[in-house]
């Protein structure tokens, strides 16, 4: 295969990483490795340098899109980057601790249980009221936005925001150790345990999801394993499919985007348990 | 609930109703910023690259390093600056993605000064420990 088809191929690829990222708050690595790894035979440390430009590149594309909408809520997303951003400092440490294969089955198991919950909950919301929340009040966490879906603004009340940074800091702590990016584990955490509505909780990720990822990125870049022939078509390729995704995530159903999540979790757990 | 999906949706900033505060509008014109910078270079080293050299578009030689696990030259600053002042498009697209990777970074820098020129004391000190928890973990994985 000549650069030029390898490039374009990549391209392609990124393209729907991107879309497929921005929408779900993920950072699309779960396309572009598996592309680069199975389809184009490229070592997967390239594949992983790979990962970590296409989790920038698509926060970084669409968060500017979501912070103008207000989808996505900055006050929250900068409370649980600093939860992650800790987690991850302390997560160097626990790679001796932890054996990674304990982990990867304890998460792909936690990961199948969450991906149950939010399809139960996708047509039966709780009943139950939110509970009060004086940290949310008093960081004055709760958010809204114009839902271009249902034409009507959303107002929300976040609630547990302890919840959330003690998921948050677990996600910064171990997704060195699993490969995982925060995304997987912070969008359930926020719409099922913080009340955050799914669209609001997936821009919100795809906001902090940069910032956790460029807290490894001098790793991957100093050790030679971001190359310029695949990060070149992945930074054009998912900046197209992040800038259209951020624009579509409005104008869908929520139940839609639920779904689509439901299905990553289901991989990424089927992918967990096999490797654990 | 909405009265007909089948409706055209209203243009994505249809809402009028909360006006962008300074924090939004600093911060959404750095992550354009950055990212449009980032492609600029990206897209210009790329026809470098091609132009350069032509057997890119025939030849898969120039891949073969891709493939095997190995030695891989280090993507330090200096060799970057060299590259990119001899003006190879490989080294124009890593100042492409060098430029991306610092945009988070800068973001949450930018988003304490905006927290500390607002006077809202307990973000500024949270963008602060981002920030300072940031660059140890850079600093970390610059002496691995």
């Amino acid at each position: 295969m000549t650069p030029l088809e390898f490039m374009l191929v990549t391209f392609a690829a990124s393209v729907l990483a991107g879309l497929v990222g921005s929408i779900l708050g993920l950072g699309g690595g779960i396309i572009v490795v598996p592309t680069l790894t199975l389809l184009l035979g490229v070592n997967i440390r390239f594949a992983i340098g790979a990962s970590i430009v296409s989790v920038i590149a698509t926060s970084t594309g669409a968060a500017a899109a979501y912070v103008r909408e207000h989808l996505a809520n900055m006050r929250l997303a900068m409370v649980l980057e600093l939860a992650t951003t800790a987690g991850a400092l302390f997560g160097a440490h626990l790679a001796g601790i932890i054996p990674a294969q304990w982990l990867q089955r304890i998460f792909g198991i936690l990961m199948a249980y969450v991906a149950v919950m939010m399809l139960v909950r996708t047509n039966r919301p709780s009943r139950m009221p939110a509970p009060p929340d004086p940290i949310a009040d008093r960081l004055r966490l709760h958010g809204g936005y114009y839902d271009a879906w249902q034409k009507a603004r959303v107002e929300y009340r976040v609630c547990r925001t302890w919840l959330g940074m003690l998921v948050s800091g677990l996600a910064g702590a171990v997704s060195g150790l699993l490969g995982v990016g925060g995304g997987v584990l912070k969008v359930p955490v926020m719409t099922l345990g913080m009340r955050v509505p799914v669209k609001a909780a997936t821009a919100t990720s795809n906001f902090m999801i940069g910032v956790t990822a460029a807290a490894s990125a001098g790793v991957y870049f100093l050790r030679g394993e971001v190359d310029p022939f695949i990060a070149a078509p992945v930074v054009l390729g998912i900046t197209i499919g992040a800038t259209t995704g951020s624009r579509l995530l409005g104008r869908l159903h929520s139940t839609w985007v639920r779904l689509m999540f439901v299905v990553i979790l289901l991989i990424v757990s089927v992918q967990m348990l096999t490797k654990g | 609930m909405p009265q007909n999906p089948h409706d055209h949706p209203p243009a994505p900033d249809a809402d009028q109703s909360v006006p962008l505060g300074r924090i939004e509008r600093v911060i959404s014109g750095l992550l354009r910023g950055g990212l449009l910078l980032s492609l600029v270079l990206v897209t210009l080293g790329v026809t470098l690259m091609y132009t350069r050299h032509p057997e890119y578009v025939s030849s898969p030689q120039a891949l073969a390093h891709l493939k095997v696990e190995g030695q891989n030259p280090p993507g330090t600053a200096g060799k970057i600056v060299a590259g990119v002042l001899a003006g190879q498009g490989r080294a124009v697209v890593m100042l492409g993605v060098f430029v991306l990777f610092m945009t988070p970074v800068l973001r949450v820098a930018m988003s304490a000064i905006t927290f500390l020129w607002e006077k809202d004391w307990i973000f500024a000190v949270i963008t602060s420990l981002v920030l300072a928890a940031l660059l140890i973990s850079l600093v970390i994985s610059y002496e691995l």
